[in-house]
């Protein structure tokens, strides 16, 4: 288990996270939800030792993070930022290859792993193209193959994989494909996922466990089914939304009438508030 | 700002392809570094250098003339030694500090290292015969170099002492604070100047621009280990170099230790680069030039373009230094001239094709 304890977090006077705690179990997907400057993306930060909190306490599979060495954190978990910006031109299958940085295989084997892990992301005929000429989606897939290959050697400890808003360059179809391979991996060969997303519909469809945050503090996390209400997600986003349930589907779709002026908006948080 | 570094897009790196492209680089370098040890006043035929150099070596295969030899050995080859070493410092150094810094515009000046060593040695030029009153006429030689060097560390480490946070160093603040060093250097530079004679402002002029004249087994025999062995420990860093490339998180994210490579490749460029223009002046172009040429051509791969730029850098230098002390013989021009001459033109070109590759994709 991925565990962070009472987590806070400041820069000067602000409180960036406060007293935030978090799990993340091998196999499950856990979705970080919330409105901007929330501080998920903090949170991820702190999980993959990007930052160090000023409070709290960060565990990996019963270990404290403190203790792991660069090279083994690297062993036991990736993290897939929202965009990768490179600063020098490496082809799509040189930078597939980084991710093999942490490993002590040989060449020819990390070339056989960066084919495989390609052929899965779909982008094994870009492997001659400079990243830099890629499209943000093929870039990001790109990426993706890169922490599948940093994942890939089965480990005797559980992995796990980190991702901060990674579809927000995406559309519709590349958002679910690479959702999909996630998924996948994490019930295959059990992951576990955290991932910072920020549109609530894709995250319904993915998730096993929902983490919802506002203004640096736990709203509430737990199973999707029981954090998947209109109370949670108006309370934490202030803003109404009507959940609608298909005729074979729990997951609900979140539906939002849109046009609602602002004023309306801090009237529905204090009614809500002041439940 | 990433015009500079697109390469051409086959460019393939494996292990066999880049020891090809290395050894084809050395076998370069050794016939340039042939050629140099020929021209001159003097011309020695390079059976007779290959002679003198066996002779010396104890196989005696044919007569050698000791005027030849004498010209050869003692003259020359340490010329052509200090040369490829801080050709090879500079080439490797830039090129690595350009990866470091994810910036392509980087040169090893960038961090202070050349404006410090300038400004200790116009003091060292200016007030030296005053200050050598003090000293034994051994030390007085060493004065010059040991004060350069001691410049450029000290102004390499104020700059990244400035940039030092609280976690992590600030690349960009660390190219700031080089910057607004080199400025301040400049301008103490030229307080000393105002208060120089002729003598001194010319002989500084002159090493400001690069010279390799003094070489002699004697004076760079030290230093060359000085140049050398920082030089090569940074090819050590390549893999990790290549993952920076990334972004500095996402190298960490693979394992790489960021700071502690931050501070090893700063540490030894600074040593091999402050070394070079202790024992050479300040030769510019090389270490901003020949890391590009060498990507364009063969892509971005470190494990390559590090080893690939020193010898490259060897390869720039000692044309230079052979064009400098042929072309208005018998006097010569300094070293910099030659290399910022030939450097700029083809860099503008280089960056011109840059830009159209970009527009065709």
């Amino acid at each position: 288990m991925y565990q962070g304890k009472n987590i806070s977090y400041s820069v000067g006077p602000k409180k960036i996270l406060d007293q935030v705690s978090v799990a993340v179990f091998p196999g499950k997907f856990t979705a970080i939800v919330g409105p901007n400057g929330a501080g998920k993306s903090t949170l991820l930060k702190a999980l993959c030792r990007d930052i160090l909190p000023d409070d709290g306490e960060i565990s990996i599979n019963g270990q404290a993070m403190p203790t792991y060495t660069s090279k083994e954190l690297a062993l036991t978990r990736a993290v897939l930022p929202q965009k990768t910006h490179l600063s020098l031109a490496f082809t799509a299958e040189e930078v597939v290859m980084l991710g093999r940085t942490p490993h002590n295989t040989t060449n020819s084997q990390n070339k056989e792993i960066a084919k495989e892990v390609m052929r899965e992301a779909d982008v094994y005929h870009l492997k001659h193209r400079v990243y830099q000429t890629l499209s943000g989606g093929e870039q990001q897939r790109v990426n993706l193959a890169r922490v599948l290959a940093q994942l890939h050697d089965q480990q005797e400890h559980p992995t796990y994989l980190l991702l901060d808003e990674p579809t927000s360059s995406l559309d519709i179809a590349q958002q679910h494909g690479l959702l999909d391979i996630v998924r996948q991996r994490c019930v295959e060969r059990g992951y576990g996922v955290a991932a910072v997303i920020h549109d609530l519909n894709l995250a319904a469809q993915y998730a096993d466990y929902f983490l919802f945050m506002k203004n640096g503090k736990e709203v509430g996390q737990g199973p999707s089914q029981l954090m998947l209400r209109k109370e949670m997600i108006e309370h934490t986003f202030s803003y109404p939304v009507e959940l609608i349930y298909g005729e074979n589907s729990d997951i609900p779709m979140i539906y939002t009438k849109g046009s609602v002026p602002f004023e309306t908006t801090s009237l529905l948080n204090e009614t809500i508030n002041s439940r | 700002m990433q015009v500079a570094t697109l390469p051409a897009m086959k460019a393939k790196s494996n292990l066999t392809t880049n020891t090809a492209i290395l050894g084809s680089l050395v076998a370069l370098l050794v016939c340039t570094m042939f050629i140099s040890l020929r021209v001159g006043a003097l011309g020695i035929s390079v059976g007779q250098i290959v002679n003198i150099l066996l002779h010396n070596l104890g196989l005696d295969v044919a007569d050698v003339s000791s005027r030849d030899s004498a010209v050869l050995l003692s003259i020359r080859l340490p010329r052509l030694v200090l040369g490829v070493a801080v050709g090879g410092a500079l080439g490797i150094s830039g090129a690595a500090l350009q990866g470091l810094f994810r910036n392509p515009l980087v040169e090893p000046g960038i961090i202070g290292i050349s404006n410090g060593a300038a400004l200790m040695a116009v003091v060292v030029l200016v007030f030296g015969p005053g200050i050598a009153l003090f000293l034994t006429p051994y030390l007085t030689t060493w004065l010059l170099p040991v004060a350069a060097f001691s410049g450029s560390l000290a102004a390499t480490y104020i700059a990244y002492q400035f940039s030092k946070g609280a976690y992590q160093t600030d690349v960009t603040i660390l190219i700031l604070a080089g910057v607004a060093i080199t400025a301040l250097c400049a301008a103490l530079m030229g307080i000393v100047i105002f208060h120089s004679n002729e003598t001194a402002l010319r002989s500084f002029t002159f090493w400001s621009m690069g010279d390799l004249s003094g070489a002699s087994w004697d004076k760079i025999g030290f230093a060359i280990w000085l140049i050398v062995l920082p030089a090569v420990a940074l090819i050590g860093q390549s893999q990790s170099l290549n993952a920076i490339a990334l972004g500095e998180s996402e190298a960490r994210h693979l394992g790489v230790e960021v700071e502690k490579i931050k501070h090893r490749i700063i540490l030894l460029s600074a040593l091999a680069v402050g070394a070079s223009v202790a024992m050479a002046g300040a030769i510019g172009f090389i270490g901003l030039v020949v890391p590009h040429i060498l990507r364009m051509a063969f892509g971005p791969d470190h494990k390559l373009i590090l080893p690939a730029s020193a010898i490259g850098g060897a390869i720039l230098l000692t044309v230079a230094d052979m064009i400098a002390r042929t072309i208005v013989a018998p006097t010569e021009l300094p070293i910099g001239i030659i290399t910022a001459l030939m450097g700029t033109p083809f860099f503008i070109w280089m960056l011109a094709s840059a830009r159209k590759k970009r527009i065709q994709i």
